[in-house]
């Protein structure tokens, strides 16, 4: 319960112990059937003020028609070696079953928000930041190296633009999947992300492919003890990270305190035994 | 001055009560409207959301007013220190609560302060809507600065307006203020001004709390409260 109660809308508590300006308009009140729950808004929306041609103004033309956004940022290793052992295929239908769960995730509490930046021949965003279901995934192609600073720049930027993430949003969440070594200065852009108001706080995944990705660094993007580098060696356990990230993520959307990491253990997923 | 809370559907399915709190009252000090959002992962955050509209009230007795040339720093203080007394028995991190309001002294004086989420917002004539306080650039969904958190006094936004005839004050938590429509601002105060404020008390207050329980938002979950304070001429009344 607030703590004012109808009685006090109808007369304040001291109403009357001095003469204010302030007071409760008189004018003929415009009057309103009382809304049936539900159908408010359409009732709504329909209707005049009488004696006027103006529309009256409704809630929902004033309010955001979309749930507060949970975004989450895919930062995808897209170099020419990627191409190796159909590592880039596995990538990308582990990325696209990912988007049809988090399409198809009945969040209580947010809209899961994805976006894809790649890095190869360039940083790229290859899938701008939209509602999960409103993704039509496009294949990623496997070519150039590996400019990772590049991308950590793209995504920082994305996360600190408040008209992309806007304060009402709740933490992001940054996935890191690389097969090899950075080719470009990494490190001073990694230490912004980590050192920013905003994309400092996201919550963080890494995942390296092979035996050539480098655990150091990987390890230094999550920049916390207690989390984990997973590693893959087969297209199963790409398969099962991003199984485990979706888990995650839609565990984080559907938890009544969605700004609070849900860090499932991936051996807590059944066939998890791979990590 | 008019408002309602209700609780949100986070709160209801949790069994747990509505932690945003909101006053409005008259007195020797003129006309005064809280709105106050205990942080809903604290345990005690209800009472502090009560505390600190009681707090306010309390300190606005006990200082001299703008008017008298008073700093509304002293006044920020008052709050702090009686939100602490009032709630002695508690450990103050339990009871975190933001808080805002709007003091209208007896000579037109607006005195507006703010900390923590949600939002205050003034329109002038038709001259569009200043919006005072809000989350802090840095921060995400339910985070925000709080009575019962560290912070310090500057972390308060204080403002002091002068007289005006045709003001309207909206105070709003951030279940509310999150959502609206940042261009559409003047349409949501226009709502609340042409359509709610004409209504009979009792009909609006349902009306209102039929309103902020139907809000047109996807899967909002938090408690929501309004506090509205419109000033006019007396020969308009």
């Amino acid at each position: 319960m607030g703590w004012a109660s109808y009685q006090e809308d109808i007369e304040s508590r001291f109403f009357g112990a001095i003469s204010t300006k302030i007071t409760q308009t008189v004018i003929a009140p415009k009057r309103l059937p009382e809304p049936m729950p539900g159908t408010h808004n359409a009732q709504h929306k329909s209707q005049s003020a009488p004696g006027t041609e103006e529309p009256m103004i409704t809630l929902s033309e004033v309010t955001i028609a979309a749930a507060r956004p949970l975004p989450v940022i895919l930062l995808a290793d897209v170099s020419g070696s990627m191409a190796a052992e159909g590592n880039i295929d596995t990538l990308n239908v582990a990325v696209s079953e990912m988007i049809a769960a988090f399409a198809e995730t009945d969040a209580a509490q947010a809209e899961i928000q994805l976006a894809v930046i790649t890095f190869g021949a360039e940083a790229r965003v290859h899938q701008s930041l939209v509602p999960a279901s409103k993704v039509t995934w496009k294949p990623m192609q496997a070519i150039g190296r590996t400019p990772l600073g590049a991308a950590l720049e793209l995504a920082t930027n994305m996360i600190e633009d408040r008209d992309q993430v806007p304060g009402r949003a709740y933490r992001p969440t940054i996935v890191l999947v690389s097969d090899g070594k950075p080719n470009d200065a990494w490190q001073a852009p990694l230490e912004r992300l980590l050192g920013s108001e905003r994309a400092g706080k996201a919550q963080r995944f890494a995942l390296g492919i092979g035996a050539d990705a480098d655990l150091n660094m990987l390890a230094a993007f999550l920049a916390d003890t207690e989390a984990r580098v997973l590693e893959a060696h087969e297209s199963r356990q790409i398969k099962n990270f991003f199984r485990w990230v979706t888990m995650s993520v839609s565990q984080r959307s559907c938890s009544v305190t969605p700004n609070q990491s849900v860090m499932i253990a991936p051996e807590e997923l059944d066939d998890f035994d791979d990590f | 001055m008019f408002g309602a809370s209700v609780t949100g559907p986070r709160h209801q399915s949790q069994g747990q009560p509505n932690q945003d709190a909101w006053l409005k009252v008259q007195g020797r000090f003129g006309s005064l409207a809280v709105v106050c959002d205990g942080l809903g992962s604290r345990s005690a955050s209800s009472l502090g959301a009560n505390g600190a509209c009681q707090a306010v009230r309390q300190a606005v007795t006990r200082w001299p007013g703008a008017a008298t040339g008073a700093a509304p720093a002293d006044l920020i203080r008052l709050v702090e220190v009686l939100w602490r007394f009032i709630l002695s028995s508690h450990h103050a991190d339990d009871c975190a609560t933001t808080c805002q309001f709007a003091l209208r002294e007896t000579n037109g004086t607006l005195v507006i302060a703010g900390l923590g989420d949600g939002a205050l917002l003034i329109r002038e004539n038709s001259d569009g809507v200043k919006c005072y306080g809000g989350r802090s650039g840095a921060d995400f969904a339910n985070e925000t600065l709080a009575l019962g958190i560290p912070h310090k006094l500057r972390d308060w936004w204080v403002e002091v307006l002068p007289p005006h005839p045709h003001r309207s004050v909206v105070i709003a938590s951030d279940g509310v203020a999150d959502d609206l429509r940042p261009d559409r601002l003047d349409g949501f105060i226009g709502w609340l001004t042409e359509e709610m404020a004409p209504l009979p008390a009792h009909q609006r207050w349902r009306r209102l709390q039929t309103e902020l329980r139907h809000w047109p938002v996807p899967h909002h979950t938090d408690d929501k409260t309004l506090a509205v304070m419109i000033e006019m001429e007396m020969d308009e009344q």
